[in-house]
């Protein structure tokens, strides 16, 4: 038992997880806890695409050029553009109109998923992803000044993962002064603490089995990415996933099927794990400069080292799974 | 027997006894500090050659608490922890002792 007060609740279309280790001078690892929980679940209120009346949703039905947005909208919106420049437009948060004709219109927390060996058999060839030619997420512009998210009517933002990146990092900020914290926003983790102790971070196996690799992190995050949970069978009977191919607005079957990526920030995180399994496997390692670990169609399992060693090493999964 | 030679027996067979009691006492403070001496060394040599019992008990019980507070790591995970150094530099000294062990997280698709 770590003593730490951890609170698992559902937030972001999945599960949610707070963990406050020790008071701050101000606040009890309880109350602190709490108060995680409900910022997360206000985040998630505000920036679902899912929720009729979430900021997000307004932002998105606004016929006006220039939209007045809150901090969140904006930080949102910020982060959408900076995810496009990041990731050379892999990462695009515009992508929405191909997502729901691909078939994710809600928030399919009810429906019938497709196993992720069926996905992958039925898949088409594998090919790395490209970016949108048009680049529609450069037109974004935030004023945080005024207040306003601009861009054009009709142009609307998918949250995804930027969200849960972003949240982590915002409700991590509140907590710092806690000896240890972590805040897990279904995948994109921020971890930390004013005592600095070591937090050891699994990484889940797309395919069911046991955590395929563990990671130590002090102060920093862990966000991972992949087309196993969320892959549906489309009317015509081709496999779908939610992580789209800009260039084609086609699901991405690149030959890799979950990112593990190490960074600074969950934000960041996030958007290195996308766009290194956009990229396919011949370049997806160097999308991790902080490390990472990439798990292939064949359930191969390759480590990639962080800032120190440019080099990577590739462990079949089973031997993974043995020295485990 | 004469009364003078009883009394010179009997100074003689005192004598005797004196002698013997002193003997005896001086065996045994000979016998008391030979050991003290012995024990003394022994104790002496085992400082001396590094192996403080007691400093030595204390190591492992501090090692053991190392191991328990980290899993054991692959070869992987040793180049994986590498990578913490980019993600702590920033990260600010530790102010306080932490009553906790923060707990494992498991990070997956979602």
């Amino acid at each position: 038992m770590s003593g730490e007060t951890a609170l698992r609740f559902g937030c972001f279309g999945a599960t949610a997880a707070v963990h406050v280790g020790g008071s701050s001078p101000t606040h009890s690892a309880e109350g602190a806890a709490e108060r995680s929980r409900q910022r997360l679940l206000d985040v998630h209120r505000s920036l679902s695409r899912f929720i009729a009346d979430s900021e997000l949703s307004r932002l998105n039905r606004s016929p006006l050029t220039a939209v007045a947005a809150g901090p969140l909208i904006c930080s949102l919106a910020g982060a959408a553009v900076a995810a496009g420049r990041r990731s050379g437009g892999l990462v695009d948060a515009t992508q929405l109109g191909p997502l729901e004709r691909a078939g994710y219109e809600d928030s399919m927390e009810t429906t019938a998923t497709l196993s992720l060996e069926l996905a992958l058999a039925a898949a088409p060839p594998r090919r790395p992803a490209t970016p949108d030619p048009q680049a529609r997420w450069r037109t974004i512009e935030v004023d945080e000044r005024l207040g306003t998210v601009s861009r054009p009517p009709g142009l609307r933002l998918d949250s995804g993962g930027i969200a849960k990146g972003l949240a982590a990092d915002l409700v991590a900020a509140s907590l710092r002064s806690h000896p240890t914290f972590a805040v897990d926003c279904a995948g994109d983790i921020r971890i930390g603490g004013a005592a600095a102790l070591p937090r050891n971070v699994l990484v889940d196996d797309p395919f069911g089995g046991e955590p395929l690799h563990e990671f130590e992190v002090t102060h920093g995050a862990v966000a991972t990415s992949g087309i196993g949970r969320r892959a549906w069978l489309r009317p015509d009977g081709s496999p779908a996933h939610h992580l789209l191919d800009p260039g084609s607005g086609q699901p991405a079957f690149t030959g890799i099927v979950q990112v593990t990526a190490l960074a600074p920030t969950a934000q960041l995180a996030e958007v290195l794990a996308k766009t290194a399994l956009l990229r396919g496997p011949q370049e997806a390692a160097r999308e991790l400069p902080y490390g990472g670990v990439l798990v292939f169609d064949d359930r191969s399992l390759e480590v990639v080292r962080g800032p120190s060693t440019n080099a990577a090493i590739t462990i079949p999964t089973e031997i993974m799974r043995l020295a485990a | 027997m004469p009364n003078e030679d009883r009394r010179r027996l009997a100074r003689l067979r005192l004598r005797a006894r004196r002698a013997r009691d002193g003997e005896l006492r001086r065996r045994a403070i000979f016998l008391s500090l030979s050991l003290f001496a012995l024990l003394w060394v022994a104790v002496f040599a085992q400082m001396v050659s590094g192996h403080d019992p007691v400093l030595s008990s204390g190591t492992r019980v501090a090692a053991k608490t190392k191991q328990a507070a980290r899993h054991p790591t692959s070869s992987a995970q040793a180049q994986a922890s590498t990578n913490q150094d980019e993600l702590t530099g920033t990260s600010s000294t530790a102010t306080q002792p932490a009553p906790v062990t923060p707990a494992p997280v498991v990070t997956s698709q979602s």
